[in-house]
């Protein structure tokens, strides 16, 4: 007995959060992040050409230093903008499974990144990480576009197209890459920003 | 005299708000409850997978370390594959035209479909164009990594089995780098249960479901 009252009350939360995300998705409710995705963007733009750089120049003193400073902003920003959105979530008194459910799908991919990179594995034909983390991306803004809009989805492809293009150029696989990679970034995390505004001025 | 009224009219209002409200609600768990119902996980697809890995991988190790067999690898791959992909169309056809004929096509089984088809063929174009080729010069570990995405993306959005084996197999592919001896052999196991188990549990909890599942109620 107590156990079918468990299944239901399971089933009944299962039911709450599924109508809760149909919601959030249509309501637009969700705040999309762009100040992380932009940030990423402009640092990949700027960091896949200095890569390549230190890379055929042998920079290797630099390279650590570097990869760290750029690595440390990111994660600087991150925090700090994930900290305020959530605080603006609670706020609001607004816990969205959708944006969980966003956030775990990054969670897994940037640690899958960051592993194989610390450990020297999938390492592409340059010698480097940077299809590695194209294709991360390209994973991740594709899963954000079947899941929540699809400016997404066409980043996601874009990057598809970047790496594809990136492997038959390989002096500028890495230009291309930063390029295609950072404009994926900027582009749907500006569309999205600006949705996410129109809905948010449409609600008031 | 007139006040009453107005209450009555009122409570009048407030009486029929709370039926279509209830209606409102009845409808949206019967929609809910037959979606739950519906999304069938596709085992069968799963539990070939993961036979294929179970049995492919450490068979490939062997070829691999035999010099006289390594020619056999690749012709190999491509019959698994064959059967694979066959069972995967065969899969995805009959659970679509079982969908249809329930007259109700799941936003959520849509959804994890889409996700896996992406990850498919973004595996299928890096191995074809020999991106991370990594240790044996076999795209065994890129697999692996698409597996294991696939499988926590599944988990985060259907049920937690799957992410349970999405990240098994992450671990996996770190043990596998480590002990380059037995990488095959440690992926195929690992890959294997990762697609068999969740696979069967979910079956056996989607089964549960359907059997307890009546109509109208």
């Amino acid at each position: 007995m107590n156990q079918e009252n468990k299944t239901e009350q399971k089933e009944l939360v299962e039911n709450l959060q599924f109508m809760r995300s149909v919601i959030d998705k249509t309501s637009g409710k969700i705040d999309p992040g762009w100040a992380i995705i932009i940030t990423w963007g402009l640092i990949i733009m700027f960091g896949f050409p200095v890569a390549y750089l230190i890379k055929i120049h042998q920079l290797d003193r630099w390279k650590w230093p570097v990869y760290l400073l750029l690595l440390g902003i990111s994660i600087c920003a991150s925090i700090y903008i994930s900290a305020k959105a959530a605080m603006r979530e609670r706020k609001a008194g607004l816990i969205s499974k959708l944006s969980k459910q966003i956030y775990l799908v990054w969670l897994i991919l940037l640690a899958n990144g960051v592993l194989w990179s610390c450990l020297g594995l999938f390492k592409d034909n340059i010698g480097g990480f940077g299809f590695l983390w194209a294709a991360i991306y390209g994973i991740a803004f594709s899963m954000m576009g079947i899941l929540y809009s699809k400016e997404w989805l066409c980043g996601g492809i874009a990057i598809f197209i970047g790496i594809i293009a990136a492997c038959f150029t390989e002096s500028y696989a890495y230009y291309i890459l930063g390029i295609v990679t950072g404009l994926s970034c900027v582009i749907p995390a500006i569309i999205a920003r600006r949705n996410f505004h129109k809905h948010e001025q449409e609600n008031a | 005299m007139e006040n009453e009224d107005t209450k009555e009219a009122v409570n009048k209002i407030h009486l029929n708000d709370k039926t279509v409200l209830t209606d409102d609600i009845k409808f949206m768990r019967s929609v809910i409850e037959k979606t739950y119902r519906v999304i069938e996980p596709g085992s069968l697809l799963f539990i070939v997978l993961g036979l294929i890995f179970l049995t492919g991988l450490p068979v490939t190790q062997y070829l691999l370390t035999t010099p006289q067999l390594k020619v056999f690898t690749q012709p190999m791959w491509i019959i698994l594959w064959v059967i694979g992909a066959a069972v995967g169309i065969f899969g995805g056809f009959t659970s679509e035209i079982r969908e249809k004929k329930s007259g109700h096509i799941s936003q959520l089984s849509n959804q994890i479909g889409f996700i896996w088809y992406i990850l498919l063929l973004n595996g299928t174009i890096w191995a074809g164009l020999e991106l991370f080729n990594i240790s044996f010069g076999n795209p065994a570990f890129l697999w692996a990594l698409i597996l294991g995405f696939g499988l926590s993306v599944t988990g985060i959005l259907s049920s937690k089995e799957w992410l349970f084996a999405g990240v098994a197999i992450f671990i996996a592919i770190l043990a596998a780098a480590i002990i380059e001896h037995y990488a095959y052999v440690i992926l195929g196991i690992v890959m294997g249960l990762g697609c068999i188990i969740p696979a069967i549990i979910a079956k056996r909890n989607y089964n549960k479901m359907e059997k307890n599942y009546e109509p109208g109620k």
